[in-house]
């Protein structure tokens, strides 16, 4: 029996508890079917095995704890790990460039890959740890973003109830397919500011 | 670097043969265009150092395998659009079969020589009710899928609360019978008309 079977086999059965341990281990970064999970507490609400606002709460503040760890972790190990690195290279500048690119980028960023990107979730926290973003805002955006995303998904669980694994399955492939439209924005870009320059030169 | 333009341009024409009779005059304008933009990225990239070969090279991956989870979401998605069922999985309890294939949940307890009216709901997935009774996973999920087939047309609907009393005592309904140990068993009815595959169905 395969890993999904076992998680949703034991959320049948245990409820709430296995939803809450297994979003928190989710949102530290381990790769579980979190996808598939919220979906089937949907279709359980809907068939009146479980309550809404208890999947509702009890999801949201897994996902919020779990982030909050995976930023406590990097925002205390993040500094004395790039001490050591930028002995070795100059990495000094660089941070601060990040650190600066991360303030005014973050709080979108930390939203949208609550919700819409889940697959840079995890590495957003690092991130934003690791350049030591504000943790009050860090805060408000992550919560702002997980509870849209477990309305979201547990919403779309209630209502294809009755197609829990169909639809997981797809809304899982559809998360890969933004975070990789994502990825490659990004690194267009980066293609273009390579490009111009060198275009530039030519003439 | 004009030489080099030009022979890229050649090896393309050689690559697509120009036909101008079959050619109308917009798309040749459209592959000029093309070509132009290959000579030019060509020439280009003789200039990148080799941090920029690794921008590139990332951006042709994650291009590819987005492109490639695309498809494949959406050809799963036409699928589901298409076929009602979903295959009976370990998880699944026998609420949420009865749920998802639309039939009264009494007649999946039935079949598996449950009690009909359980004084609370029955949560179990499956696979704890293969092992207590016994037998695999896969016998089970035969059991269940036979009921199912037993219970929609061409067959007569089986009513939605379950009947007290409808066969004599002693005597087990028919799908209730213990089924042939062995890798697929099938159900022992009577007469058999035309079977309907569970799975590929349309709507």
């Amino acid at each position: 029996m395969s890993v999904t079977d076992q998680v949703l086999a034991a959320l049948l059965v245990h409820g709430l508890p296995v939803l809450f341990g297994v979003i928190l281990i989710c949102s530290v970064g381990v790769p579980f079917p979190i996808s598939l999970m919220l979906v089937a507490a949907g279709s359980f609400v809907e068939q009146g095995e479980m309550k809404l606002w208890q999947v509702i709460a009890v999801a949201s503040v897994a996902a919020v704890l779990g982030d909050q760890i995976g930023y406590g972790l990097s925002r205390w190990a993040g500094p004395r790990l790039i001490k050591r690195l930028s002995r070795r290279i100059d990495a000094e500048t660089k941070i601060k460039q990040a650190e600066a690119l991360t303030k005014r980028w973050s709080g979108a960023s930390i939203f949208l890959s609550r919700w819409l990107v889940t697959a840079l979730g995890p590495w957003v926290n690092v991130a934003s740890g690791i350049a030591n973003y504000p943790w009050r805002r860090f805060l408000f955006w992550d919560v702002l973003g997980e509870v849209l995303w477990v309305i979201l998904y547990v919403g779309i669980g209630y209502v294809f109830s009755n197609r829990v694994q169909a639809i997981a399955e797809i809304l899982s492939n559809l998360a890969w397919v933004i975070a990789g439209l994502f990825v490659t924005v990004i690194l267009g870009w980066r293609l273009v500011r390579i490009y111009a320059p060198a275009a530039t030169e030519g003439r | 670097m004009l030489a080099n333009a030009v022979g890229v341009q050649a090896l393309l024409a050689d690559v697509i043969p120009l036909r101008p009779g079959n050619i109308s005059t917009a798309t040749s304008a459209v592959r000029d265009t093309l070509y132009k933009a290959l000579c030019f990225a060509f020439i280009q990239m003789k200039k990148l150092g080799w941090r920029q070969w690794l921008v590139v090279l990332a951006f042709v991956l994650v291009v590819s395998v987005t492109g490639l989870l695309a498809v494949r979401t959406v050809q799963r998605a036409i699928y589901w659009h298409y076929h009602q069922d979903e295959a009976i999985r370990p998880w699944m309890s026998l609420g949420y079969i009865a749920h998802s294939y639309r039939v009264p949940p009494w007649v999946l307890h039935q079949a598996l020589g449950l009690p009909t009216k359980p004084g609370k709901p029955d949560r179990r997935p499956i696979r704890e009710i293969a092992r207590e009774q016994n037998r695999s996973v896969n016998e089970v999920i035969a059991i269940l899928q036979s009921a199912i087939v037993h219970s929609r047309p061409p067959y007569p609907p089986p009513p939605d609360a379950p009947p007290d009393e409808v066969y004599p005592r002693g005597q087990p309904p028919a799908f209730t019978q213990e089924p042939p140990r062995g890798p697929t068993p099938t159900p022992q009815t009577t007469p058999e008309p035309k079977q309907e595959p569970l799975r590929g169905r349309s709507p």
